[in-house]
C-alpha cells in the first residue's frame, strides 16, 4: 500500500548529510593557509631574473654557434657542385629549345605544303575541258531526238551551257539575211548541234 | 547592497595590513553556508571540499574586482554554484558518462557516502531530488533547505522570480510523484 509523504515534515527537512569531525574548524585553517600560500605560489627564487639573464644569453649564443654548423669544406665543394648543376640544367634547356624550334619549322612547312596542294587541287577542279562537237563524253553528241526524249532528266542549265553561242548567232543572222529564202543548211546545222 | 559584515570584510581587504583579517572573516562568515550549497549539488564530501576551496580561492583573487553595489553573499553563492557544477562536469568527463546521466552517478555516490546519516526515506528523498533537472535541483535546494527568498535566488541565478517559482513548483511535484511510486 502506498503512503503519502509530506516533504514539509520537519523530519524530512533535517539535513541528512554530515561532515567529518571538526571539519569546519580545520577546514577554515586549511583554507586560509592555502589561499595565503596560493598568492605566493608564483614567487621567483632570489636573484632569479639576474642569473636567468646570463643563462639565457649563454644558451642562445651556444645554440647560434653549434646548431647551425656546416660540413667541413662545404663551401669549397659546393661551389663546383653548384656550377655542375647549373651547366647541366642550361645544356638540357638548350636541347629542349632546339627540339621545340625544329618542331615549329616542320609544322610551318607542312602547313604551307598543304595550302599549296589544296590550291592546286582547286585549280584542277575548276579548269573545265572545252566541250567539243561530237564529244560523246558530254551531251554534245546527243541528237535532238535524244534530248527531247530525255528532257525530263536534263537540267536546263546544262543544255544552255552546251549550246554553241556562235552557232546560234550565225543561225539568227541567217534568218535575218534570208527572210524570204530560209537557209535550210544553217537550220540543219543547228539541228545537228542539238 | 552590502550589509555590515560585508562592508567590514571589504574595508579590511582594501588595507594591505589587515587583509589576513579580511580573509579570516570571509571564511568564518560564509564557509558553512557555501559548503552546504555545494554539498547538496555534488553529494560527495570530498568533491564539496574541493569546490569550497576553489570558491574561496577565486573569490579572494577577484575580490578587488567585486562590484560593491551587489551583495557579497550573492556573489560568493554564484561562484560556489558554478564551482559545484564545474566539479560535476569534470566528474562526468572522468567517468565517461553523459552530463545528463550524472544523477545516476550521484545516486550511487549517495549510497556509498560515509557522511550520509539519513534513513531509508531520507535516502529516497535525496534520490528524488537528484532525479530533477540541474536548475530545478538547485532551486529546490535553495528554497527548501536554505529557505532563500525568490528575490535573492533571482540575483544569484540571474533568472526571473516567476521562472524560479515555476521551477520550484515543478520540482516539488516531481519529488512527490517519485516518492509516491517508490515508498509503499
Amino acid at each position: 500500500m502506498k503512503q503519502n509523504i509530506d516533504i514539509y515534515n520537519s523530519e524530512m527537512k533535517n539535513n541528512p548529510f554530515s561532515v567529518p569531525e571538526d571539519y569546519f574548524e580545520t577546514s577554515a585553517l586549511k583554507l586560509k593557509e592555502k589561499i595565503l600560500s596560493n598568492s605566493k605560489n608564483f614567487d621567483t627564487p632570489e636573484d632569479y631574473f639576474e642569473t636567468n639573464k646570463l643563462k639565457l644569453f649563454e644558451t642562445i649564443t651556444s645554440t647560434e654557434s653549434h646548431s647551425l654548423s656546416i660540413p667541413e669544406n662545404y663551401f669549397e665543394t659546393n661551389k663546383s657542385h653548384l656550377i655542375h648543376s647549373i651547366t647541366n640544367t642550361s645544356s638540357n634547356k638548350n636541347t629542349k629549345t632546339r627540339i621545340i624550334l625544329f618542331a615549329k619549322y616542320v609544322s610551318a612547312a607542312a602547313i604551307i605544303v598543304g595550302i599549296i596542294w589544296s590550291i592546286q587541287l582547286f585549280k584542277q577542279d575548276i579548269n573545265h575541258q572545252p566541250i567539243l562537237q561530237n564529244d560523246c563524253k558530254t551531251i554534245a553528241c546527243l541528237t535532238k531526238q535524244d534530248i527531247l526524249s530525255n528532257e525530263n532528266v536534263l537540267d536546263e542549265e546544262i543544255i544552255e551551257d552546251n549550246i554553241s553561242d556562235e552557232l546560234i548567232d550565225s543561225h539568227f543572222q541567217n534568218i535575218n539575211s534570208s527572210q524570204s529564202t530560209p537557209d535550210s543548211n544553217s537550220s540543219q546545222k543547228l539541228n545537228e548541234t542539238f | 547592497m552590502l550589509n555590515d559584515i560585508e562592508k567590514n570584510i571589504i574595508s579590511l581587504f582594501k588595507n594591505a595590513d589587515t587583509q589576513n583579517r579580511a580573509l579570516s572573516l570571509l571564511i568564518d562568515t560564509y564557509q558553512k553556508k557555501l559548503y552546504w550549497q555545494i554539498r547538496r549539488i555534488v553529494i560527495s564530501h570530498d568533491d564539496a571540499d574541493d569546490a569550497l576551496q576553489n570558491t574561496f580561492i577565486k573569490a579572494w583573487q577577484n575580490l578587488n574586482n567585486f562590484n560593491e553595489n551587489s551583495s557579497l553573499f550573492t556573489w560568493l553563492y554564484r561562484i560556489a554554484t558554478n564551482e559545484a557544477l564545474q566539479i560535476l562536469r569534470k566528474k562526468a568527463q572522468e567517468k565517461n558518462i553523459r552530463y545528463d546521466d550524472i544523477s545516476n552517478y550521484l545516486s550511487n555516490t549517495l549510497k556509498t557516502d560515509p557522511y550520509f546519516k539519513g534513513d531509508e526515506i531520507q535516502k529516497k528523498f535525496q534520490e528524488a531530488i537528484l532525479k530533477l533537472p540541474e536548475k530545478q535541483r538547485i532551486v529546490f535546494n535553495m528554497r527548501y533547505y536554505e529557505e532563500m527568498s525568490y528575490e535573492e535566488m533571482a540575483k544569484i541565478l540571474d533568472t526571473s522570480e516567476g521562472a524560479l517559482k515555476a521551477s520550484y513548483h515543478h520540482a516539488v511535484k516531481k519529488i512527490e510523484e517519485y516518492l509516491l511510486n517508490q515508498i509503499e
